[in-house]
């Protein structure tokens, strides 16, 4: 050890740092690189598993097939009217809300929020055949609203925008008032524009939990024209048997995978430092 | 009317999502409990029966029993993998000056948790294929035994149970990372003044600063860990896995609720996992909140 400068010593411990930095990231996300660049392969190659090898053919027939036997592209529609919906409804209502309780106090206002926060403790599954049972008698069954009605509105997003619009300064709202403007306008035109990064946040969390959930989708359609995404592909992997058609399900989680990947390179800074604030989605 | 509006303009304003909440929430959260004391199959009407359910849930169901010890399990190889991997990589990390670099490692570890879970799912059915996959093929070159995995009873919830290590370790990383860049470099500085070597610098001050986050990650982790469904679903395709070797507690309720349409039964089910979900949560804040003093 005397033989190595200090200096050198250090050198050398940073780059393996490094090394095993980059190594450990890169093996992380290793799965999702082999199944990328799997769905381009066609499934006879697929087949041959070799990890290392480079594809040797470029081919979109997994998502041609995709499309033509698990009509994926209904799928994506279907996904992309639930999330639009829902992810639009929970801004302005978590918003709205949020800037209630930001600004304004009244008789009552501690109880109502701890009675939505409540609300949002339980466990999903502890209500979830009510739930059911509720959505069904309403005649929502096998529709868009059934899929992301009870979910539209929650006291997460509620709360992230209170919590955000404690930062906005009374005074501003106040001095708006004073000038005349009524409730509407402080909102959209005061309020809105200057929520914009929370709105960011709350949006992107809507958006994922929305694109991927399963669970509540799986049981409120029945149809498979209405399915979404992940339900279609939940389904079309528990019914096949043992041959598992690795192309085709490669191509199906690549698209399911696809908008997520988007959203997360072009937001990459508010992700980290939202989940840093948050965390609880 | 206008004086109504006048003394309860904001109460009126939230109405509406007060409303929202009665009904999605509050009423679904309260007829649970009430359907728990009946026997129901969707057809017909709900009968009473009073703590039935229960009686036969608390002791004539080894199925019950079984699911928890596979959520406890989940939780435990995950935390206990995790939590200590991740606070070595996020102190790694913290070392990476240049902030891109160290942005797209971490995005790099990032990834997997971003995932959806039904992908997640896929992508692990499909590594863990006994002939097709890529794990058994990376072991065949290295000349070791290729697993059963997902097909095998003993190892198919360990097998998922890595699935969650590789998705959750991004994530407790990233959280450790922003704690870690909140602790200041004077207090290094104070300690190895005061005659401190690395190591002690790292048990000493380092540990005990992200007791507060480390708790705050048990928390969370363990509250996700009792919602595992999606990945049962997917990588056991809708079977709970061989011999039930994967079945946890919300699976359970999706079996029994859906599949064999024992409403009554499955809110009881539900009921018992909300109150396993609140005895856990409170204990470990209990536990946590003891030994933060300073």
């Amino acid at each position: 050890m005397g033989i190595l400068s200090i200096r050198r010593k250090r050198v050398l411990t940073t780059a393996l740092l490094y090394v095993c930095l980059i190594g450990g990231g890169v093996t992380v996300a290793f799965p999702l690189l082999w199944m990328f660049l799997g769905s381009f392969q066609p499934v006879a190659q697929v087949i041959q598993v070799q990890p290392f090898i480079l594809p040797q053919s470029f081919t979109f027939e997994n998502y041609t097939l995709a499309i033509e036997r698990l009509s994926m592209y209904r799928l994506i529609v279907n996904s992309s009217i639930v999330s639009a919906a829902w992810v639009a409804i929970n801004l302005f209502v978590c918003s709205f809300a949020g800037h209630i309780f930001s600004k304004y106090r009244f008789i009552g206002k501690e109880i109502i929020f701890v009675f939505m926060i409540s609300g949002f403790i339980v466990p999903f599954y502890s209500y979830i055949i009510p739930l059911f049972l509720l959505v069904r008698d309403l005649g929502w069954i096998n529709t868009y609203y059934g899929i992301f009605g009870p979910w539209c509105v929650d006291a997460f997003g509620i709360f992230l925008m209170r919590q955000f619009m404690h930062g906005i300064p009374k005074e501003m709202v106040e001095s708006a008032k004073i000038d005349g403007a009524s409730e509407g306008r402080v909102f959209f035109q005061i309020v809105l524009p200057l929520s914009k990064p929370a709105l960011g946040v709350l949006g992107i969390f809507t958006f994922m939990w929305s694109w991927n959930s399963l669970f509540w989708p799986l049981i409120v359609i029945t149809k498979s024209e209405m399915f979404t995404l992940p339900v279609g592909i939940a389904t079309f992997v528990s019914n096949i048997t043992y041959f598992p058609q690795l192309g085709l399900t490669f191509a199906t989680g690549t698209v399911m995978l696809l908008p997520i990947v988007i959203v997360y390179l072009l937001l990459h800074q508010t992700f980290t430092r939202s989940v840093a604030l948050t965390g609880l989605k | 009317m206008g004086t109504i509006w006048k003394k309860a303009k904001y109460q009126l304003m939230l109405a509406p999502i007060i409303a929202y909440f009665c009904m999605f929430r509050s009423y679904p959260i309260v007829k649970s409990f009430w359907l728990s004391f009946t026997r129901w199959t969707i057809v017909g009407r709900p009968q009473f029966i009073g703590f039935a359910n229960y009686r036969q849930l608390l002791t004539a169901d080894p199925l019950l029993w079984i699911s928890l010890y596979h959520n406890v399990y989940y939780t435990l190889v995950v935390l206990s993998t995790t939590i200590p991997v991740s606070i070595v990589i996020a102190t790694c990390l913290n070392v990476v000056t240049k902030k891109r670099l160290r942005g797209t490692i971490s995005a790099l570890f990032y990834f997997p948790y971003i995932v959806p879970l039904v992908v997640v799912g896929v992508i692990w059915m499909d590594l863990y294929h006994p002939s097709l996959g890529l794990i058994n093929a990376l072991l065949k070159r290295v000349y070791l035994p290729p697993q059963p995995w997902l097909s095998s009873s003993r190892q198919a919830m360990t097998a998922i149970s890595i699935t969650g290590i590789w998705r959750m370790l991004g994530f407790n990383t990233i959280i450790y990372l922003a704690a870690l860049q909140g602790i200041p470099e004077n207090l290094y500085e104070a300690a190895v003044l005061d005659g401190a070597s690395r190591w002690k610098c790292f048990f000493h001050i380092t540990i005990s600063l992200l007791r507060p986050i480390t708790l705050f990650l048990l928390i969370i982790n363990t509250i996700w860990a009792f919602r595992l469904f999606t990945e049962i679903y997917v990588m056991t395709a809708n079977s709970g896995g061989p011999a039930r070797s994967t079945y946890t507690l919300a699976f359970y309720i999706w079996k029994k609720g859906f599949t064999y349409y024992q409403m009554g039964y499955a809110a009881a089910i539900s009921i018992v996992l909300l109150f396993i979900v609140v005895l856990v949560g409170i204990f470990q804040f209990r536990l946590g909140m003891q030994r933060w003093e300073y």
